[in-house]
């Protein structure tokens, strides 16, 4: 593998390596500040001594953080989440995907349900009405409300169709020679084959799941219901002054947590930390293979 | 065929993990018919329900085995007035809260009652879904609570009124909220300088926190300043105090001395006050990081030793002890001062209306009267609770233990207007219980004493708040000679504000910035009011001008 590389060459990857590290160390900044600030003692955060390194190294923001029990159960209602809304949306998109894959002349109206989910993407009902649609089938103030509204994606959809279109038609015809339905097809031969690109779309759908705060905000009715990041923006929103009114100034006094909130936002974060080294391998192979086509 | 087992086996776990969940959910949902059945409705005829929204706090600790549903606030207003209090949702904070009443007004969904805020009170009264209040008011509402809610000759009542009816109740408070100037004291006398009474006084003093560095950090300033310092709601680290002593003010409307409102924010003090906020920044005075910080941040400045004057409201001490006390010592030493005038003129505060939000009341609602019963209950609990009535303040235990329970009152409304000034610094200083009225009088006082008597130095702030040379000491003096400046209008938004003020606000603020940091001269600022007046400013002062000669009083 040795190549003889001009000048030129080695000066871009030069410069390539060094804009990329410094783009990824701007990215790795935030979050050492962040866990530099949870294991600093308060007085020393607020103060603003802390960049990078903990200063009065402490735990006690953690110690805060496990004891408060409104944390532990968002964090709860969030692993329900993930765990409940991640198998729906993968059911449902692999079971999508796969009929859409087939051309025209095996599934008739195969273009008008294609326009029917790209018709999604680009129009939606917006706000009010999704409300009023997840308010009146009973769902507010449930886990289903964080669940079932956007079970579908449909960008996972196209990712997995192509991703099928791009297996040998063969496959197909020899299963069904053998005496195979569709559907023993789609799971014998359809899922296993594509396990890299369910990956990308099961992260993908899982990240977000984690991730999204607002529709927790909006469909739950109780406190106590709200997934992590809904819990996460309350304490991390700050508190509008002009609504300090004279009986709220003493709230002021102890506002300084900063620590704890730092250490929120890092035990939030770290569960999506883990699973990204594991699945990364088929992250980038997935979207590739979904999008070349032969 | 192990393959196979283990694909089997993960599909058993998620599916009993689902099954889990659902069975979880069910439970709750199945818990709460059961409980409607058990409310007395029945037994008792005169207990009416009420429902309303509420928004939980990071502060509100419920005692054991007590939620929104049931706690012992609500069992009390229920045993008391016979209003039993339902919650259609409750949001975890004061933000969500604000979202979630939007969410309600847009898909029709309103409970009994609820606090909205003065756009919203308009745009419902329009929408004609909210209840005309103005018979109910008058036929329940007790003396106590109409004279409590017109203590400041009915200003507050009047912006809920449209076309005669009271369509709100306004969720009142002391509007006198005067900003006044900090200063490290220890720094005036390590550096033998005189107390701030002229703005010359002041900038002297800023320039000598400069250049003498008597925090010895090494990188003084003289005057703490966050990103968004002419906004009202930045009530520390903030400039409008800064205008005031120039005689300007932020986005007000005031009489131009011809019986006409003219915005405040394109008359030639601002000018003034401009150019010496840009001289202040040539000479350093002025972080020029401000633009980039939150008022957390900029306040570590003053945490630091980096800078010794701030303006802000009277609460700030409780802002500052954060760096004032350390290890139970007072290692910075603050004064208050009120603001310094430019000229031999007094400067004048410049304050709103003391009232944002309203209680408004649902056309479907039932029990109209429900709601001002809780008014006027709320009213004499707050104001002279029997020791029963501290349920209402601390729960069922009757002592104070930090748990904010008058949280969770649903209607709650302030006083207009209080006479701290005049009790609180005399009382701490004379150590005299006797003399003090109210609830927010004694819990005051006690805090204080803990500082006087040295139980708990942290307490530091409440005595620079209410202590005889606290905050509260300066209010009478500006109370007596009027030295205030009011809005004078006090409607809703008109049509071109609610389309351009945002925009306005925000050219000005650049232009503002500039100036100040010097990018651009002074003379800017003309450039800007001949913009401003383009861009939709005539046509509101216009708007303001027909709404002023139907409200002049």
């Amino acid at each position: 593998m040795r190549t003889n590389r001009s000048f030129g060459r080695k000066l871009f990857l030069i410069c390539n390596f060094i804009f990329l590290a410094s783009v990824s160390l701007l990215c790795l900044m935030p979050i050492i500040h962040i866990l530099a600030l949870s294991f600093s003692s308060g007085q020393a955060a607020s103060a603003g001594k802390v960049i990078l390194w903990p200063v009065e190294f402490t735990t006690a923001a953690y110690a805060n953080v496990f004891g408060k029990p409104e944390y532990l159960r968002a964090f709860w209602v969030s692993i329900q989440r993930v765990l409940i809304g991640a198998t729906i949306s993968m059911f449902l998109t692999i079971i999508t995907a796969y009929p859409l894959s087939k051309d025209s002349r095996q599934f008739r109206l195969r273009t008008f349900y294609s326009w029917f989910f790209v018709f999604t993407i680009l129009f939606s009902g917006g706000l009010i009405p999704n409300y009023l649609t997840v308010k009146n089938l009973g769902m507010l103030d449930t886990i289903w409300a964080l669940v079932l509204p956007g079970a579908v994606t449909v960008f996972n959809v196209i990712l997995l169709l192509n991703f099928y279109r791009s297996l040998p038609k063969e496959l197909e015809e020899s299963s069904l020679l053998d005496g195979a339905g569709q559907f023993t097809t789609l799971w014998k031969i359809y899922v296993p084959l594509s396990l890299p690109a369910l990956a990308t779309t099961g992260l993908f759908t899982m990240v977000g799941h984690w991730n999204s705060w607002f529709d927790g905000m909006i469909y739950m009715n109780h406190p106590e219901n709200y997934p992590l990041q809904t819990f996460l923006q309350t304490i991390i929103i700050k508190m509008d002054f002009r609504f300090i009114k004279p009986e709220r100034a003493e709230l002021l006094i102890k506002l300084s947590d900063r620590t704890s909130r730092a250490a929120q936002i890092f035990v939030a974060a770290f569960p999506i930390l883990i699973v990204y080294p594991f699945l990364q391998r088929f992250f980038i192979k997935g979207i590739v293979m979904g999008s070349v086509k032969e | 065929m192990k393959k196979k087992s283990r694909i089997l086996l993960i599909v058993a776990l998620i599916l009993s993990l689902t099954i889990t969940a659902c069975g979880k959910t069910t439970n709750e949902g199945e818990k709460q018919p059961e409980k409607q059945p058990e409310t007395p409705v029945e037994q008792k005829n005169e207990v009416i329900e009420v429902s309303t929204v509420s928004a939980s706090d990071q502060y509100l600790k419920f005692d054991e085995g007590e939620s929104f549903e049931k706690n012992s606030v609500y069992d009390a207003y229920e045993k008391d007035i016979g209003v039993k209090l339902t919650n259609k949702w409750v949001s975890a904070d004061d933000v969500q809260f604000k979202e979630k009443v939007k969410m309600s007004i847009a898909s029709n969904d309103l409970p009994d009652f609820m606090k909205v805020n003065a756009t919203q009170l308009k745009e419902l009264t329009e929408a004609d879904m909210i209840m005309d209040i103005t018979d109910v008011y008058d036929k329940n509402a007790t003396d106590e609570t109409k004279k409590f809610l017109s203590m400041d000759g009915g200003m507050q009542l009047k912006t809920a009124t449209f076309d005669g009816k009271l369509m709100g109740i306004p969720s009142s408070y002391n509007p006198y909220q005067y900003q006044f100037l900090y200063v490290r004291t220890d720094w005036l006398k390590k550096l033998n300088l005189p107390e701030p009474k002229t703005m010359a006084d002041l900038l002297t003093i800023a320039e000598a926190f400069k250049t003498k560095d008597p925090g010895g950090t090494g990188k003084p300033h003289g005057i703490a300043i966050s990103k968004d310092p002419f906004n009202q709601s930045t009530a520390v680290t903030g400039l409008i105090a800064f205008l005031n002593s120039y005689h300007a003010y932020e986005n007000l409307w005031m009489e131009d001395g011809n019986g006409n409102l003219v915005n405040s924010d394109i008359q030639p003090q601002v000018k003034d006050a401009l150019k010496a906020l840009q001289e202040m920044f040539k000479k350093g005075l002025i972080d020029p990081e401000f633009v980039v910080k939150d008022v957390e941040k900029a306040a570590e400045l003053l945490y630091n030793n980096n800078a010794g004057i701030v303006y802000g409201q009277s609460w700030v001490p409780a802002q500052l002890a954060k760096g004032a006390v350390k290890d139970g010592k007072v290692v910075q030493e603050w004064g208050v001062f009120p603001i310094p005038s430019v000229d031999s003129e007094p400067a004048r505060s410049q304050i709103g209306l003391g009232v944002d939000e309203y209680y408004v009341i649902s056309k479907q609602a039932k029990h109209p009267e429900g709601v001002i019963k809780l008014l006027n209950h709320w009213i004499v609990v707050d104001n002279h609770p029997t020791p029963e009535q501290k349920v209402y303040e601390y729960g069922k235990d009757l002592k104070e233990k930090g748990n904010n329970y008058w949280l969770l009152s649903p209607l709650r409304v302030g006083k207009q207007k209080d006479n701290n000034g005049e009790i609180l610094p005399r009382a701490i200083e004379n150590k005299d219980e006797s003399i003090l009225e109210t609830k927010d009088h004694k819990t005051r006082y006690e805090r204080a004493m803990k500082y006087v008597d040295g139980t708990d130095i942290n307490m530091w702030w409440e005595y620079l708040i209410s202590g005889p040379k606290g905050a509260y000491s300066l209010v009478p003096e500006i109370q007596n000679n009027k030295q205030y400046l009011q809005n004078k209008f006090y409607g809703a938004p008109t049509p071109t504000m609610a389309d351009r003020q945002e925009i306005l606000k925000k050219k000005r603020d650049e232009v503002y910035f500039k100036i100040m940091m010097n990018q651009v001269s002074v003379d800017e600022f003309d450039k800007f009011v001949e913009e401003w007046k383009k861009l939709g400013g005539d046509e509101m002062t216009k708007e303001v001008n027909e709404w002023y000669a139907t409200h002049k009083q």
